[in-house]
């Protein structure tokens, strides 16, 4: 798909910061609408609930993922648990990205951190705040990683 | 009778009033007090309402992330969503990208998410804001991220009809283009209102006092609401119910 219209817009300040939004006379209708670009990542990173030997990759239902899966050129999962098959372990809450969107699996308890995982754990907000602090200077940041990720 | 309840609480009634029996009603990320609106309406007079509450999964219906609720809002399929912003102006535009300058900000704030297509797509739209001063509301917003009007040749099923903040309620005059005063908080006066608000108010006579939270509304607020909250704004629920 090369590009995708979208209601909207029109009106606002976009228009003046993205030149690659444009508008286009509707030609199944009398109205305007803005078309953006599509976007075609090179790389997407995900970090999934559970992974299987085949490839498939299990992610929570509110994910974007499945979308950027089938988006990017290449995707690589990394998770906190891989199982035997996926759909063994399927909840209500989750959504299964099959192996065909896959290019690579790497199990990575934690992964998320500090961040969300669904089922595993919770956002931790005393790090993130930590990590927002250090974030406006190089040695800070790297004082943070150097305790948060390890060395 | 005396305020026994929290800020958070009155807005989440008011909110909540606002929802009609039936609507299909829509509540996006970070928006805690329309969360607590919409489940309380939900468990008192509008039943049959069907809620789509970001982050609540009770109350999500989707399995394909949030795209799936841009394209049901994209179809006509939701009647009311909430927005919000850093700064909102007496057009109800909403920004959520910058303060200050696009290219030189003061501060760079998330970006708009779904704002710029949703208050076109969806037929009511109700502003809120957990803060109410002049920083705020301002008379134009920095960036206008949320457009409250829009070119005719676009297509456009609504506006903005409230905007709640814990000061008082506006309402949008469609005719003028603008926010008015349509109720003031219990305890609030008009002169608070008018220093907080950047944006000159108009039609300030005989405005009403912002109706109270029932003792039903209030039971079920500190009660079902704010466990089905839990999970999603813990922070949000420590300190906005009051204990019954």
């Amino acid at each position: 798909m090369p590009f995708m219209p979208v209601r909207g817009i029109i009106g606002t300040d976009y228009l003046k910061i993205r030149s690659d939004f444009k508008v286009l006379d509707n030609p199944y209708g009398d109205d305007q609408v803005v078309v953006v670009p599509a976007i075609e990542p090179d790389i997407a990173l995900i970090h999934a609930k559970k992974a299987d030997l085949s490839g498939n990759v299990l992610v929570d239902r509110f994910e974007n993922d499945p979308l950027l899966a089938r988006a990017s050129k290449n995707v690589f999962v990394s998770c906190e648990e891989m199982v035997q098959n996926v759909y063994d372990d399927f909840t209500v809450e989750d959504i299964v990205i099959p192996s065909i969107y896959i290019d690579g699996i790497i199990p990575l308890p934690g992964g998320a951190r500090p961040t969300q995982c669904h089922g595993y754990y919770d956002f931790d907000g005393e790090t993130i705040k930590k990590y927002i602090k250090a974030s406006k200077d190089e040695s800070a940041l790297q004082g943070f990683l150097n305790e948060f990720v390890g060395q | 009778m005396s305020a026994t309840y929290t800020m958070e609480e009155l807005m989440a009634t008011a909110i909540s009033r606002e929802i009609k029996d039936g609507e299909v009603v829509a509540v996006g990320t970070l928006s805690p007090a329309p969360a607590a609106g919409a489940i309380l309406a939900k468990l008192s007079h509008a039943p049959n309402a069907e809620l789509a509450v970001w982050m609540v999964r009770e109350y999500w219906p989707f399995t394909e992330g949030i795209k799936e609720f841009f394209d049901l809002a994209q179809k006509g399929a939701v009647d009311l969503f909430f927005l919000g912003g850093a700064q909102i102006d007496q057009h109800g535009n909403t920004n959520l990208h910058v303060l200050g300058d696009y290219y030189q900000p003061k501060v760079r704030l998330p970006g708009g998410a779904g704002t710029g297509t949703l208050y076109y797509t969806v037929p009511r739209v109700m502003l809120f804001k957990a803060d109410h001063n002049t920083r705020s509301f301002v008379e134009k917003v920095d960036f206008v991220t949320g457009a409250g009007k829009s070119p005719p040749e676009v297509m456009r099923r609504g506006h903005a009809e409230k905007c709640i903040t814990p000061l008082c309620v506006f309402s949008y005059d469609k005719k003028q283009e603008r926010l008015e005063l349509d109720s003031i908080h219990p305890g609030i006066e008009l002169q608070q209102v008018i220093d907080n608000t950047g944006f000159p108010l108009h039609n300030l006579e005989n405005i009403p006092v912002t109706r109270e939270p029932s003792p039903d509304e209030l039971r079920l607020l500190r009660n079902e609401v704010k466990n089905k909250l839990q999970a999603a704004y813990p922070h949000f629920v420590k300190s906005a119910f009051a204990s019954s």
